[in-house]
């Protein structure tokens, strides 16, 4: 009844996984390294590039870090950084780390390393949710409008695919995702309809469009506080998780066994990762392929142990999405790609060269 | 410690699986579970360590009942092997074993030197220290069924719940693992589906059919002639084993004459 791909077997060769603290810990560190150089150069080059020292400078100085005074760099400059492109790069890193979080929580959900924001239906709710407040110009909640009506859509989704999948007053993982990826359907159909509709209308489906694309233009300092609690309060959840994560790759009655209320776990699981996805989904569209790769890839290098994959993957995702968001900016320029785009014309061939080289892991 | 399961019944969907079972397990012994395919052993097993809720009937551990407990409370008390398909994801064999620690452990608890003892001693236990680093995916049949007991045994239960055990293991392996759960000495509920294994390694067997004992007590007067054949519908001649001493059972299908 197990979910199999051929692709799930020719994982389990690509070698053995890293699993000494030390490395791990290592790993951590450069990733955290690699993510604030990352910050930095993103934040740097762009239409008008900005030397590095001047925007660790505004940054520093910003942050209190560094005495007013100091200052060297032109008013011109510190609006470059702090207010388009700072925010920006926050927000791509955020987008990134949500969407690896959930990405990774959702995959032991279905006990299924395939599974993604996408397959359940969860980006697909938070899209409809969201491209009705587009189209329609709602604003009942002010500002966080989109984000909630994403994460109701993300919600009522979910629920619809749980209630859907249960049998016997139980949601088998096999259930989960098929009644997901029917829902998938329905849902992208809807969207189809309400750009198609906004069209004929008129006006607003240049900014649908854009939003489905997958976009980080919009973002602003006030929007990232809402995102940005929401990523570190569920993460750092899920993180006390990790062994009841770690028992439900076990399977249902196993992990049963080893005292996991494997129902209300997976409800609890499908309700923050819808909160997690909406947040995001709402101010940079629906991006695919980080919510899938990231945690594979993770996996790879340090195995399946959720105390390890989970800070890793957020990280990893925040860094792909801040390097992926760069390139998108500087690849066509002065014209920008949309990250959702970017991150599937490399990121396919990549774990596609990931399969293949399996020497090079591990 | 002992357990009771009385006069409990269980439903999947509409369907009535369990009716009416009850047996006791007495502390430190192990107690097979024996019926054809559909008699309902794992149903009855899946209610114990809480998964199927009885819409009959208690289940208790000593004296408290397992239903009013926590998932993880019982699990705390009752270790499970039960035969599952975990493909896809890798964790190495001291992870697989760790996981055994879960019920004990907070969430703000990190694994410690007691955990990390636990889990080598579990392993040992089990004749796989060796293999602590391997990848449990790459494991043969056998070799994943002892890591799982030790899984079990990292939970220091007082109650060995296992689902087949032998299944699909080499004969050296079936023996091995019913000794390694004999020298326990942990009270246990065992389903079997071989006969001769359940005799050789049980204190007393409880013989389902159709979700109903038909007979329970000592090995010798469950695996009678009579009650096979009216279960199983073969004709089984007793004999002993040469060296054991045991009661050993020779299988055929009834002739047409005397069949069903």
């Amino acid at each position: 009844m197990e979910w199999r791909v051929p692709l799930q077997n020719s994982l389990i060769w690509l070698g053995n996984p890293i699993t000494t603290t030390k490395q791990f810990q290592l790993l951590l560190f450069a990733l955290c390294l690699a993510l604030g150089l990352a910050i930095v150069l993103s934040v740097a080059v762009g239409a008008v590039p900005v030397p590095f020292a001047t925007v660790l400078q505004v940054i520093g100085v910003r942050l209190g870090v560094l005495p007013e005074g100091s200052a060297l760099f032109s008013a011109t400059d510190e609006r470059i950084v702090w207010v388009f492109r700072l925010p920006r790069v926050l927000l791509g890193m955020m987008v990134g780390a949500a969407l690896a979080v959930s990405g990774t929580t959702l995959q032991a959900v279905a006990r299924n390393p395939l599974a993604d924001p996408f397959i359940f239906g969860i980006s697909y709710g938070a899209s409809v949710g969201a491209v009705l407040v587009l189209s329609f110009g709602w604003s009942l909640f002010g500002g966080f409008t989109l984000a909630i009506a994403a994460f109701a859509g993300a919600l009522l989704a979910t629920t619809a695919v749980y209630l859907l999948a249960q049998q016997q007053g139980s949601a088998h993982p096999l259930r989960l995702v098929l009644a997901g990826v029917a829902l998938s359907y329905l849902l992208s159909a809807v969207t189809s309809y309400l750009v198609l509709r906004a069209s004929i209308g008129g006006g607003t489906v240049a900014s649908v469009l854009a939003w489905l694309a997958g976009s980080l233009a919009r973002a602003e300092w006030s929007q990232l506080g809402l995102p940005g609690l929401v990523i570190l309060l569920v993460t750092g959840y899920l993180l006390l998780q990790s062994r009841q994560l770690n028992a439900l790759l076990m399977g249902d009655e196993s992990a049963t066994g080893l005292g996991v209320n494997v129902e209300r776990f997976r409800f609890q699981l499908f309700v923050l990762t819808s909160l997690l996805v909406g947040v995001v989904v709402a101010i940079s569209g629906a991006i695919g392929f980080v919510g899938l790769m990231v945690p594979h890839v993770v996996r790879l290098v340090v195995g399946s142990d959720h105390r390890r994959v989970l800070p890793l993957a957020a990280l990893g995702g925040a860094l792909l999405l801040v390097v992926v968001d760069m390139l998108g900016r500087l690849l066509i320029a002065p014209q920008e790609l949309p990250v959702g785009i970017v991150t599937a014309v490399f990121g396919g061939p990549f774990f596609l060269w990931l399969l293949r080289s399996k020497k090079g892991i591990g | 410690m002992q357990l009771d399961v009385t006069a409990v019944s269980l439903e999947i969907g509409a369907a009535c699986i369990v009716a009416d079972v009850t047996l006791h397990v007495p502390p430190g012994e192990i107690v097979g579970l024996i019926g054809p395919n559909g008699s309902g052993k794992t149903t009855l097993l899946r209610s114990v360590y809480r998964r199927l809720r009885p819409v009959a009937g208690y289940i208790r551990l000593n004296d408290a009942d397992v239903w009013q407990m926590s998932a993880r409370q019982s699990a705390q008390h009752t270790g499970v092997v039960v035969q599952e398909n975990s493909a896809g994801f890798e964790f190495s064999v001291q992870e697989v074993v760790a996981l055994g620690r879960t019920p004990h452990k907070t969430v703000f608890a990190p694994d410690n030197q007691h955990d990390a003892h636990i889990v080598a001693q579990a392993l040992a236990q089990v004749q796989m220290a060796a293999f602590a680093e391997r990848l449990f995916a790459t494991l043969s049949g056998g070799e994943k069924q002892r890591v799982l007991v030790a899984r079990a045994l990292a939970q220091q239960p007082k109650l060995l719940v296992l689902d087949e055990p032998t299944n699909h293991l080499d004969i050296r392996y079936q023996l091995e693992l019913l000794e390694l759960v004999r020298s326990l000495g942990i009270t246990t509920l065992v389903t079997l589906h071989d006969l001769n294994l359940a005799a050789a390694y049980c204190h007393r067997l409880y013989l389902l059919h159709e979700g109903s004992i038909v007979a329970n007590g000592r090995v010798a007067d469950v695996l009678t002639t009579e009650n096979i054949a009216r279960v199983f519908h073969v004709l089984a001649i007793p004999g002993t084993h040469p060296q054991t001493g045991q009661l050993q059972l020779t299988f055929s299908l009834p002739t047409s004459s005397n069949g069903d």
